[in-house]
């Protein structure tokens, strides 16, 4: 993976799931890319690790424990003086009251479960592939 | 007494009819007397005159005959069987008489010759000492044209009363009169008899009601038989006519009772509807409400009956709703409390007054109108308003969109983390040893989760179905409880949880279905341990007692609230709680424990206290589980 400064910087990721499953098999997958993966377990955990540090995409779970995905994609969007991550929302089963909010969130990505590596793998390179934000 | 009256003016008439006669009676005996009167009074006048003026032409000597000579005067008086004469006599023109003759007891009175010679010749009335005085007749003595006297003849004035022979007469003709009249009185009182026994009859029918009548009792010949018959032919069809309208009456009022009735079972009916029933009438009054609908927008004992909806209706969107319906519906509705704006809306779903988190759903519909006995199509008629109670509707709802957004995630999240271990294994992870073995433990377990899932839910349908019966074995109840123990001491481990257990090693051994009974125990052993905190606890417990078997799961979790314990075991419930939505769920666990339990004729308690725990406890008695004997 090279830094093209012609391309947008997609390397940190912050990888949100309460499944720790799901968290140690992908932040495994995506670290032998080349992406420096860190994990947390629902969206407190997951916000204060925001305000630390920046990173490029936040992809999170949608139903978690203590504050669920949509609850932390409002929280970081309203946060306007921070640098905005990409964002990835993973749910189980989209009904259309969150399939209409993330519709009208131009700027979030959706993929629903269940989700494999190599999904993940091109999104991330979608993203890489991308214009200039 | 109407009766008696009647005979008494019978009686009247009778009297009557006896004096008319008599007046009628005496009234011909007077003109025939008077009749009489006036023709002797002629007949005497005649008589008097022509006698008077053959005397004055006699001699005067041989009118002055001596006494016992019967000269001319006496000739006369003897001559006269008439009892009216009463004297004849010879005077001079001074008034003296000469010679007279006279009838017994007459004295003659003294009468001068008028002066004038024109009233010498005449009539005229002569008054007497003794009595009613005479009628006299004169004419002039002339000898040589010289007046030397004059000639009277006097008559007894008749009396108005008749004399003895005519009285006589007149008695023989009033008899036979009086007594004809006597005899059409009595003739026409016999015929009168029967009439008024038909009148007594005819009374008494009036008094006893014309239904009970009999026909006249009376047998009449000729015309009044023919009247009878046909008062009885009448009273007969009045009687019949009677009976009739009785029986019509009858029907009328019964067929009122039974519409009465009817009403009441009706009104009875609708009070027994879960549903709340308002009908409104043609001009927006309330012609009935049910006890549902008043117990939901009612809170005082006021009747609501024939007052339109401004008048009670304390919801405004409710009011509102009515109104719009009552100007849709009621054809009579002079919108004096509020006109209709727009299309009425047929629904409206809003929480009865004083139960804020409750809902309900009015809906209106057009009664028809009266028609001629059809029943009609045509609305106008008034509103039916019906409204029900949803608030379940829209929890089930809202539990079963929960569900399936529940049971989504619970399958697909287990599918993802299969989904990606098996891809690892297929990349590098698969060279690793180390995470071979964890990859394949991960996908078992996930495996197992989602064949416990498929298993609950495959389960709870066949119970719904009715298809599952229990697979009773003989079940050694510690060996299942210590199993349960170790399948989750790891999930337990990995929520930081003690897991322990709380029982005999040598409990009985049950009849019972040990696989049911199993998902039930793991079902409350899962949810302890993912509605615990960290640090927490879970114990699985049993004891025996007199009437069977207690197993239970006590937890240190978040608890539930007291108004959510009745609803937990319903299917697809789950609490209304950021504690409880913050874990996945498909709120299906313990609505099969509870089936499993009540299957097996035992009974599942619920012990909670919010931020405490939680114990759940399955009952189950000896009866039901037969065979409970020590190992």
């Amino acid at each position: 993976m090279s830094d093209d400064p012609q391309r947008p910087r997609v390397s940190s990721i912050l990888l949100v799931d309460d499944q720790p499953h799901i968290v140690r098999v992908l932040s495994r997958a995506l670290s032998r890319e080349g992406y420096q993966v860190t994990a947390a377990s629902h969206g407190e955990q997951a916000l204060g690790l925001l305000g630390e540090r920046d990173f490029d995409v936040l992809m999170t779970d949608y139903q978690m424990p203590r504050m669920d995905g949509r609850k932390l994609c409002q929280a970081l969007r309203s946060d306007t003086a921070r640098r905005q991550p990409y964002i990835i929302l993973v749910t189980a089963v989209a009904d259309e009251e969150l399939r209409d909010w993330v519709d009208q969130q131009s700027d979030i990505r959706y993929m629903e479960k269940p989700v494999s590596i190599r999904q993940v793998r091109a999104m991330l390179d979608s993203l890489r592939g991308e214009g200039a934000r | 007494m109407r009766v008696i009256g009647t005979a008494m003016k019978s009686e009247r008439y009778g009297f009557l009819m006896i004096a008319v006669s008599l007046l009628v009676v005496g009234s011909l005996l007077a003109l025939l007397h008077l009749q009489q009167r006036a023709e002797r009074s002629a007949q005497i006048r005649a008589q008097g005159l022509h006698v008077a003026r053959l005397l004055a032409r006699m001699p005067e000597s041989t009118l002055r005959a001596s006494a016992d000579w019967h000269g001319p005067l006496q000739l006369l008086q003897s001559s006269q069987s008439d009892d009216d004469f009463a004297y004849v006599t010879l005077s001079r023109s001074d008034g003296e008489p000469l010679a007279s003759a006279a009838a017994e007891g007459v004295v003659v009175p003294w009468v001068p010759l008028p002066s004038a010679p024109s009233d010498w010749i005449g009539e005229r009335r002569v008054a007497a000492d003794d009595g009613p005085g005479y009628r006299e007749f004169h004419a002039p003595l002339l000898v040589d044209g010289e007046l030397r006297g004059q000639v009277r003849i006097g008559y007894r004035d008749p009396g108005w009363l008749p004399d003895r022979r005519q009285l006589s007469f007149l008695a023989g003709l009033a008899l036979p009169v009086f007594l004809m009249a006597a005899l059409f009185y009595a003739l026409v009182r016999r015929e009168a008899r029967g009439l008024q026994a038909a009148g007594d009859q005819v009374s008494r029918l009036l008094a006893d009601g014309v239904s009970q009548s009999q026909p006249l009792p009376v047998q009449f010949d000729g015309e009044l038989g023919e009247f009878v018959a046909r008062v009885n032919r009448a009273l007969e069809q009045a009687s019949g006519r009677v009976a009739t309208l009785e029986g019509e009456r009858r029907m009328v009022e019964t067929s009122s009772r039974v519409l009465v009735y009817r009403q009441h079972r009706a009104e009875a009916i609708l009070d027994a509807l879960p549903e709340g029933v308002l009908v409104l009438d043609e001009s927006g009054a309330v012609s009935f409400a049910n006890e549902p609908f008043r117990s939901l927008f009612r809170s005082g004992d006021e009747p609501i009956t024939g007052r339109h909806p401004q008048s009670w209706c304390e919801d405004a969107a409710v009011c509102q709703f009515l109104v719009q319906a009552i100007g849709q519906y009621s054809s009579q509705y002079n919108g004096h409390f509020g006109s209709a704006r727009g299309t009425p809306n047929a629904r409206l779903e809003v929480a009865p007054p004083g139960k804020p988190q409750g809902r309900v759903a009015l809906s209106a519909h057009p009664l028809p109108t009266a028609g001629d006995g059809q029943r009609s199509t045509d609305s106008g008629g008034g509103t039916l308003v019906l409204c029900r109670d949803i608030t379940a509707e829209i929890m089930a709802r809202q539990a079963r969109s929960d569900f399936v957004a529940n049971v989504a995630h619970e399958l697909k999240n287990p599918l993802q983390i299969i989904a990606m271990h098996a891809e690892s294994l297929q990349g590098e992870d698969g060279a690793d040893e180390a995470l071979r073995i964890d990859a394949a433990n991960v996908i078992h377990d996930q495996i197992d989760h989602v064949s416990a899932l498929v298993h609950n839910m495959l389960s709870i349908t066949r119970i719904e179905m009715g298809s599952l019966t229990l697979n009773r074995s003989r079940t050694k109840v510690d060996d299942l409880l210590n199993s349960l123990l170790d399948s989750h001491a790891a999930s337990a481990r990995a929520a930081g949880l003690r897991l322990g257990g709380e029982f005999p090693q040598n409990l009985s051994p049950g009849w019972l279905d040990k696989d049911l009974l199993r998902v039930a125990l793991n079902n409350l052993i899962t949810n302890a341990i993912k509605y615990n905190r960290a640090g927490g606890e879970v114990v699985l417990g049993a004891a025996e007692f007199d009437d069977g078997i207690k197993i239970w799961v006590q937890d240190s979790g978040i608890g539930i609230a007291a108004d959510q314990q009745s609803r937990v075991f319903d299917k697809f419930y789950r609490a209304d709680d950021d504690q409880v939505r913050q874990r996945a769920g498909h709120g299906l666990g313990l609505s099969l424990v509870r089936e499993v339990v009540e299957l097996h004729g035992g009974e599942l308690l619920l012990d909670s206290q919010p931020g405490t725990g939680s114990t759940f406890t399955i009952v189950l008695h000896a009866t039901t589980v037969p065979y409970r004997k020590s190992a």
